[in-house]
This record gives structure tokens, C-alpha cells and sequence, in this order.
């Protein structure tokens, strides 16, 4: 008889910690471009060129939220990769326009509420 | 919160309600602005140009020059403008410089080959010299900037000297978030404490 072995939760120290990046596109007016597959194509591609690709890998990450009116993006990003991330962002400008980082947040909720 | 320095070129180029938003959202309240000038003319021009007058934002004007030696005879009497900076354009010129006992800011000592070596670090540190980086040079010539800048952040925090980072922005686009840079400038061998308050207005020009 096979049983079904039930994943244990990770122990906390093994876990990856993740945090919340909020960023503003000021220069992106165009609707087209703010779609989430091109801006997170954008960010996975400026991190792979500046870091490689297993870091990109390893980041883990992912664009939560866009925002078209308020033109800000919300990332999360594994906790180790913050500031490569962020160092990856200062050669954006040509694809992306300026950027500027309205913070860095341990959960999703203490970002929206500024 | 952050000061920058820019060209004057940006100012007379674009809106300046435009430029107000774009700087507000980067928390920048302190701009220096510079142009080049190595003749009289240049100065005169440069003295007679009006500022823009802003709530948000304090403007200043920075003497910045190519030529050490008109920069020397007016350094003494222009006594309205604090702030110097000579761009030494090549590695003589960089040696000259630093081995005048005046205090003045030395503009981006990267060249084609590392010319910013321990001998320029302990002059600088003898007659008084402070060295200011432009941040827009690491997206124009970034390979051979980031090579060198490898090395001389090393030496800058080995020794103690005093640094600074600042856009020289010409365009809109080249404006950059002082709270990224400091990031980036973490990852290519300088300190991040020290670097997230060299942005800052307490920080003095």
C-alpha cells in the first residue's frame, strides 16, 4: 500500500525570507508597456545581466502588483537578493524610464497601507 | 532629504514645474548647478544667470572648470561660489592638481588607465582634496568605470578620504534615485553605511 507522505513545514531557518519591494515607474505612460509579463520580463533580464542567471534563479522573484494610475509595481524578492536587486535597477533607466523605490516592507500589508 | 548636482543645461532645457515633480519624487530638496567655465565671458554669463525660486527645493551655484589655472586666479576672488570643482582631463593634469595646498573638490579621476593610485591618496589627504564621482559615468562607459572603480573604492575608505557621488545630469532622464545608488554603489566594493549618507544635505559640499 503507497501512503501519501504529508510535507512537514519547513523549519524556520531553512526557509527562504521574502520581502515586498514597492517601486515607482515615473517616466511610463504608455498602458502597453505596464503589462506584468513585460515588466517582469524587464526586471528578470537587467538582474540576469548583473548578477547571472543562477542568482536570478535563486531570488525567486515575482511581481505581485501593477498599478497603472498610481504607476507603482509591487516585487517580492527572497531577502538575501534585496540589495542586488535594487544595484540591478540603477542601469534600468533606457528600457523602464526613471525609477524610484518607495520602499522595502516585510509584509504585503505595511506596503499598501503607505 | 538628498542634494544633487546638476548641469545648467537641464535648468534652461525643460519646464521647471516638471523638474520639480521629477526631483520631489527622488526626495532631492538641495541642487547645486554647474557649468563649465574657463573664460571670463563663461563666468560673467554664468554670474548673471537667475535661478529658478522654489519652495520645495534650494538652489545653488558650484564653480566647476577644466583649466587649473584661470580656476586658481578666480577660486581666491569669486567669493560668492563655495563650492569648486576642477576636472582634471588627463593624468598630468590630475598630478598637478593635487599637489596644490588649496581645498577644492578633484571631478571623476577615471581615465583610460587606473590613474588614481595610494601616491594620489596620500596627496589628497595632505593638501586637503575631496573627490567627487559621477554617477552617470557608470551608464556610459561602464566597463571601464565599474574596473576602476573596484580598485579606488579600496583605497578611498583604506585611507579616509572624503568622497561624493552626484548625477551631473544634462537631461531628465539622467536623474537618478539617490536611495538606488547607494545600493549599487554597495555592490561595487564601497561600505553601504557609508555611502546612504553621503546623499544627504547634512552631509556639507
Amino acid at each position: 500500500m503507497n501512503y501519501k507522505k504529508k510535507l512537514n513545514t519547513i523549519r524556520p531557518t531553512l526557509r527562504h525570507k521574502k520581502r515586498y519591494i514597492l517601486l515607482k515607474l515615473l517616466d511610463l505612460d504608455d498602458i502597453n508597456k505596464f503589462e506584468p509579463k513585460f515588466l517582469f520580463r524587464v526586471f528578470c533580464k537587467q538582474f540576469q545581466r548583473t548578477n547571472g542567471l543562477i542568482s536570478q534563479i535563486d531570488a525567486n522573484i515575482t511581481l505581485l502588483e501593477s498599478n497603472f494610475e498610481t504607476k507603482t509595481v509591487l516585487i517580492r524578492i527572497n531577502k538575501k537578493y534585496v540589495s542586488k536587486f535594487i544595484s540591478s535597477l540603477f542601469f534600468i533607466n533606457s528600457e523602464l524610464g526613471s525609477i524610484s523605490l518607495l520602499g522595502i516592507y516585510n509584509t504585503i500589508k505595511s506596503s499598501i497601507k503607505k | 532629504m538628498y542634494f544633487d548636482i546638476v548641469c545648467l543645461d537641464l535648468i534652461e532645457n525643460y519646464d521647471w514645474n516638471l523638474l520639480e515633480n521629477r526631483l520631489q519624487e527622488f526626495k532631492i530638496t538641495k541642487l547645486f548647478i554647474f557649468k563649465n567655465i574657463n573664460n571670463k565671458s563663461d563666468l560673467n554669463v554664468f554670474d548673471n544667470v537667475k535661478l529658478p525660486i522654489s519652495k520645495n527645493i534650494t538652489l545653488q551655484k558650484i564653480y566647476f572648470s577644466n583649466d587649473l589655472q584661470f580656476g586658481q586666479k578666480n577660486m581666491i576672488h569669486n567669493s560668492r561660489i563655495n563650492v569648486r570643482i576642477y576636472n582634471p582631463e588627463n593624468l598630468s593634469d590630475l598630478s598637478k592638481s593635487l599637489s596644490i595646498k588649496k581645498k577644492f573638490f578633484i571631478y571623476n579621476p577615471i581615465y583610460d588607465k587606473l590613474g588614481f593610485d595610494e601616491g594620489c591618496c596620500s596627496l589628497c589627504l595632505q593638501n586637503n582634496k575631496r573627490l567627487l564621482f559621477n554617477l552617470n559615468s557608470f551608464k556610459y562607459n561602464t566597463y571601464k568605470t565599474i574596473k576602476q572603480m573596484l580598485f579606488i573604492s579600496n583605497i578611498i575608505q583604506i585611507h579616509r578620504l572624503d568622497f561624493c557621488f552626484a548625477s551631473f545630469a544634462k537631461d531628465i532622464s539622467e536623474l537618478i534615485d539617490p536611495a538606488i545608488s547607494a545600493y549599487f554603489l554597495s555592490e561595487i566594493g564601497f561600505d553601504y553605511d557609508l555611502v546612504k549618507n553621503r546623499f544627504l544635505i547634512n552631509y556639507e559640499l
